[in-house]
């Protein structure tokens, strides 16, 4: 349970790239003997947002760097994954295959329900009141990984996104305390900015569906899952909301 | 039939006594642990677990009688380490940025309930205690952990060592934000 408002969940995992490097500092030092979150200077310009009707994605392409948390654990498990790399690559082809799959990457469907690609966790955002949440992960693993490989990623996914993960932890206090600045009266006379490289997003990327900016680091999937947000809430009936955004 | 036996040791070397400096001497060990895991001596700590360590805490689940199942590891858990990954997780301390420890948590363990038996291995031990474990941290966010340990003791060079330790939180959802404590 967090006594925090469910929507900066949904929110951090939609586009929150630049919360990486400081939020997760001790996390990644700790899973990688040392090795800092990679600064967002310099950027990789390649690194993407993309959202559509308020659902949000964001991540690199370098391929590895969260597949690394498992196979570093185990190396059987890296073996497993090559294995399913020339596969997808038949299926969705070598961008997805080779450069998304496994890079540092979130996603929210909107309004709730957000996972983290590689790692294997999925997790459920649940109101319990303005503010409070329920949080609610679970760990996928394939039916055709070996069982070596299965309790790795488990156990991957308990030491850094879950109540004991080194990573997830500093996340609680980043959406309580997001919730408990906004609380107050003259934060609330004022409006946040959610700008940060809006206007710079395109429809019309030649390899990526949806609202595509480039690089990562943006407003521009959040703000979108507020519009989104605020299509719903503004909207008399079902019938007024806006098809597509 | 399930009772308690009122013994008084007539000599030092009765069972009765064996077994009240058994027990002493466990609860010595756990007033220490309690004590270094309040203060967050996570060094000295390490000292008093063994190189194999199994330290475990399941989920629990919500299932009718019925259903219930013994714990297994293969399913969720909150811990499910060995030495190296708690160390790992420990490590996070000497960074600066681990956040939901800056500023501190003020820890309290409460061990209770310690009963001790003896185990397969004639230098181990089984142990059961039951704590509480409150958490305090900026102005006013708090939280109770209750729950029981299940240990293996080891005697290794003279002192007592944990080897094994599964902990049943009486939590199905776990009712705070996170497990920045152990156990």
């Amino acid at each position: 349970m967090f006594a925090a408002n469910w929507k900066f969940g949904a929110e951090n995992f939609t586009g929150d790239s630049l919360h990486a490097s400081w939020t997760h500092d001790s996390g990644s030092r700790a899973m990688t003997f040392g090795q800092p979150v990679p600064d967002f200077m310099p950027v990789d310009p390649q690194s993407f947002h993309a959202n559509a009707n308020g659902h949000g994605w964001e991540g690199g392409l370098d391929g590895i760097g969260t597949l690394g948390l498992v196979g570093q654990a185990n190396p059987e498990a890296m073996k497993y994954y090559e294995t399913k790399r020339d596969e997808m690559a038949r299926r969705l082809g070598d961008l997805r295959a080779r450069k998304i799959w496994g890079s540092v990457i979130s996603a929210t469907v909107f309004p709730n329900f957000s996972y983290l690609p590689g790692i294997g966790t999925m997790r459920v955002w649940l109101p319990k009141g303005p503010l409070q949440f329920e949080l609610r992960a679970f760990t996928l693993v394939n039916r055709d990984m070996p069982d070596s490989v299965k309790d790795t990623v488990r156990d991957a996914c308990m030491q850094t996104f879950s109540p004991s993960g080194v990573m997830e932890m500093d996340d609680g206090e980043n959406w309580e305390n997001a919730t408990r600045s906004n609380e107050g009266v003259v934060t609330r006379r004022q409006k946040l900015h959610y700008g940060l490289r809006v206007g710079t997003s395109t429809r019309d990327d030649p390899e990526l569906p949806g609202n595509i900016s480039k690089p990562m680091y943006s407003d521009i999937n959040q703000l979108a899952f507020y519009q989104r947000w605020m299509d719903y809430l503004a909207a008399d009936s079902w019938d007024d909301i806006p098809a597509q955004r | 039939m399930t009772q308690v036996q009122s013994t008084i040791p007539v000599n030092d070397s009765s069972p009765e006594v064996a077994e009240m400096l058994r027990w002493f001497e466990v609860n010595r060990l756990y007033t220490l642990e309690a004590q270094l895991l309040d203060d967050e001596n996570y060094e000295a700590w390490f000292e008093l677990l063994a190189e194999d360590l199994h330290y475990w805490m399941p989920a629990r689940e919500t299932l009718f009688r019925k259903d219930e199942a013994a714990d297994d590891p293969r399913r969720m858990n909150f811990y499910n380490e060995t030495s190296p990954t708690l160390m790992m997780r420990v490590s996070r301390l000497g960074t600066g940025t681990a956040w939901s420890e800056n500023p501190r948590t003020r820890y309290r363990h409460l061990i209770t309930n310690i009963a001790v038996e003896s185990a397969e291995q004639p230098h181990e031990l089984n142990a059961r205690s039951n704590f509480i474990v409150y958490r305090n941290r900026l102005e006013r966010e708090e939280s109770y952990l209750v729950g029981a340990r299940q240990d293996l003791l080891r005697r290794v060079d003279g002192g007592l060592k944990i080897a094994r330790r599964k902990i049943i939180l009486d939590q199905n959802s776990l009712t705070s934000k996170n497990l920045n404590v152990y156990f």
